[in-house]
């Protein structure tokens, strides 16, 4: 068996192993001094960290400001419908109200018409 | 009809969205439109165009009762829902509302193989996964004990089952809510902390003792 | 007692098996690491969102996490030494990586590896390359273990994989336990420092000539995705030596049919024969973090028409 796991292993390498050269080769653990040197307490890393802080918090905003929006086109749409229904429900009301008009202008007339009618025979009646 | 009206503008007071309110305010105004209306309708001889503009508005009253409902049905039922859980849930039995098994999907490159597999295998998965599919409804529980370690508060009970598919991580969180803390340590057999990810059956046939897993658990580090 | 047990010192052996453990330790991957597209700063080019690394096989990637970080500190939108409660993780195809496995066994399984096949393919100018992602955020995905306390959290972690598989080896922790200070932080720091001869000095403490139990992870990648923990017994009820196969057809009967063999066991981007008996290979094979992995490939059709 040990052969076999050699020979292989061995094959992995070759594979695993071409051009190496070309990837670094990190050091695990905890940033080591060296590292740490470079962020010292120097300006330019100060305001690095401050405009990423800045940066973070405008996205923050952004983002609920987007909810915002959203929120704003959902109410205005949903009032936009609202408007349309009225103007349709206004329409039929305004037809309605105009075709009562005209009923009561009929009636009344008929009933004047009439009055007058029962006026004329009441008079005829009379002489 | 107007019945229904009436109990959804009593609901004005618990809705405060704007849209909601704006909503019953058409609504009132159209019952006011729709009574004056029906005043009007036995008053005079009624003509069948008289019916179908009653029906529109009709209909657009109900469409908005509708909704005015929907709205007060939903905020209702969220409040009770959790307090429903907690009374019929059964204390010893540590349940999770989605039945959450840790999976994941193939990477593309590996279900790439997918398609060159001989027959045979092709055919050996797909029974796997009726089988699986067949298993899920198997809801086979194992027993667990709880030790406290030091100083933290006792679990009641001591003794819990949970279905055998559940990670580990369950546990821990079942742990963390009836014991109300924020953070705890388990130990297995006093020994070791176990991959939150493990499944619990797992780990009960591997590390039981008699027929219950027994996880030790402390409010700081024990073992290491 | 196994009938089949071999004596156990042979010098042949403990030599090639030396061998074998130094392949193990040093075996690396070449690794592309591409930063999410929301992580980086809107002007940053192709070349400064991604950093290519050899990482060895036998480590937790995410110990290299700072020094990658680092390589990276200039691309990036967030503050590298900030602290909000975020956590980083790696996805492979947008399948995220659980940190808490050795690379090369990430490695192998999420590519569902089949070396004779990589092997057939290989060329003089062919590169082995593993492009991932580095994501960060607040909310990990699912079954990824949040980074919270860093190196210490990935060293609690190591140990308590170490005490679990000594549990397994031995019926008891006490192994691991009763590590002197000095062994048990030499101990994590060979992992650190790639010094296989301490590594090997104290894991020879804990792993012992008659196991109780072989701790062995099964990793299956097709059909789904699924890790099983095994206890293995190092013989069977017959007295046998228990192999690789024999746990296998517990676990996958499916891909036993007939006479026919469906599937191989591939463990540190190696096939290692069905046959091979679970302890010799797990003294052979075994990870760092004290248990021996073990990848399921399926045999595709054209190794399946030849046999």
């Amino acid at each position: 068996m040990d052969s076999a796991l050699l020979e292989r292993l061995l094959q992995r390498d070759r594979i695993e192993s071409r051009f190496q050269e070309l990837f670094i080769e990190p050091k695990p653990g905890p940033n080591t001094q060296s590292d740490r040197e470079l962020t010292s307490n120097d300006t330019l890393t100060i305001t690095l960290a401050r405009l990423r802080k800045e940066l973070k918090g405008k996205e923050l905003q952004i983002a609920s400001l987007r909810e915002v929006i959203n929120v704003k086109n959902k109410d205005s749409e949903k009032l936009n419908d609202e408007i349309i229904s009225l103007n349709i429900e206004n329409n039929l009301l305004q037809k309605r109200f105009g075709e009562l008009e005209e009923e009561h202008n009929k009636l009344v007339k008929r009933w004047l018409d009439k009055v007058q009618q029962d006026v004329e025979k009441l008079n005829a009646n009379l002489q | 009809m107007s019945g229904i009206l009436e109990s959804e503008s009593d609901n004005d007071d618990s809705l405060q969205s704007s849209t909601v309110s704006s909503v019953s305010d058409s609504l009132r105004q159209q019952q006011q439109l729709h009574q004056e209306q029906q005043q009007q309708q036995s008053s005079s001889s009624g003509t069948p165009r008289n019916a179908t503009t009653g029906n529109l508005v009709q209909s657009r009253l109900e469409h908005y009762s509708r909704r005015l409902s929907m709205l007060g049905l939903d905020s209702s039922q969220e409040v009770v829902a959790p307090d429903a859980n907690s009374k019929i849930e059964p204390t010893n039995v540590i349940e999770s509302d989605d039945s959450y098994e840790p999976t994941q999907d193939v990477p593309i490159s590996a279900s790439l193989q997918l398609h060159q597999l001989p027959q045979v295998t092709n055919r050996a998965i797909e029974k796997i996964e009726k089988q699986a599919s067949g298993t899920t409804k198997s809801q086979e529980k194992v027993q667990i004990r709880f030790q406290p370690i030091g100083s933290i508060s006792q679990i009641n009970p001591s003794v819990c089952k949970i279905t055998a598919t559940q990670p580990f991580s369950l546990v821990v969180q079942f742990l963390k809510k009836r014991i109300k803390v924020d953070e705890v340590f388990c130990y297995i057999n006093n020994s070791f902390a176990p991959n939150p990810q493990l499944i619990v059956g797992n780990l009960w046939s591997h590390f039981k003792v008699g027929d219950e897993l027994i996880v030790s658990y402390c409010g700081t580090t024990a073992f290491g | 007692m196994c009938v089949n047990a071999l004596p156990r010192e042979k010098a042949g052996t403990t030599m090639n098996m030396d061998q074998i453990r130094e392949l193990v330790w040093s075996g690396a991957i070449n690794v592309q690491i591409n930063v999410k597209q929301s992580l980086l700063l809107n002007e940053v080019s192709h070349k400064e969102s991604l950093v290519n690394v050899r990482i060895p096989r036998d480590t937790y990637l995410v110990l290299y996490l700072p020094a990658i970080v680092s390589h990276l500190r200039n691309s990036l939108k967030i503050d590298p030494n900030g602290n909000d409660g975020g956590t980083y993780w790696f996805e492979f195809e947008d399948v995220p990586l659980f940190w808490n496995y050795p690379l090369g066994v990430l490695y192998d399984s999420m590519l569902a590896l089949n070396p004779p096949g990589r092997v057939s393919r290989d060329t003089e100018n062919s590169i082995n390359v593993w492009k991932i992602e580095l994501a960060y955020g607040s909310n990990p995905p699912a079954g990824v273990i949040p980074l919270i306390n860093g190196i210490d959290q990935i060293k609690s972690y190591w140990m308590h994989q170490w005490k679990q598989s000594c549990y397994i080896l031995n019926g008891s922790a006490k192994q691991v336990m009763s590590l002197s200070m000095q062994d048990s932080q030499q101990f994590w720091g060979s992992i650190l420092n790639r010094d296989r001869t301490n590594f090997g000095r104290i894991s020879s403490k804990i792993i012992p000539k008659r196991p109780k139990f072989i701790p062995i992870i099964l990793h299956q990648t097709l059909p789904d995705i699924k890790r099983i923990q095994l206890s293995a017994t190092e013989c069977k009820d017959d007295g046998s030596l228990q192999t690789v196969a024999d746990l296998a057809k517990i676990q996958f009967p499916e891909f036993f049919q007939d006479n026919q063999v469906l599937m191989k066991a591939v463990s540190n981007g190696i096939e290692v024969p069905l046959h091979s008996n679970v302890f010799e290979l797990y003294q052979r094979l075994m990870s760092f973090d004290g248990f021996l992995h073990v990848c399921i490939c399926l045999v595709s059709n054209d190794e399946y028409g030849e046999a």
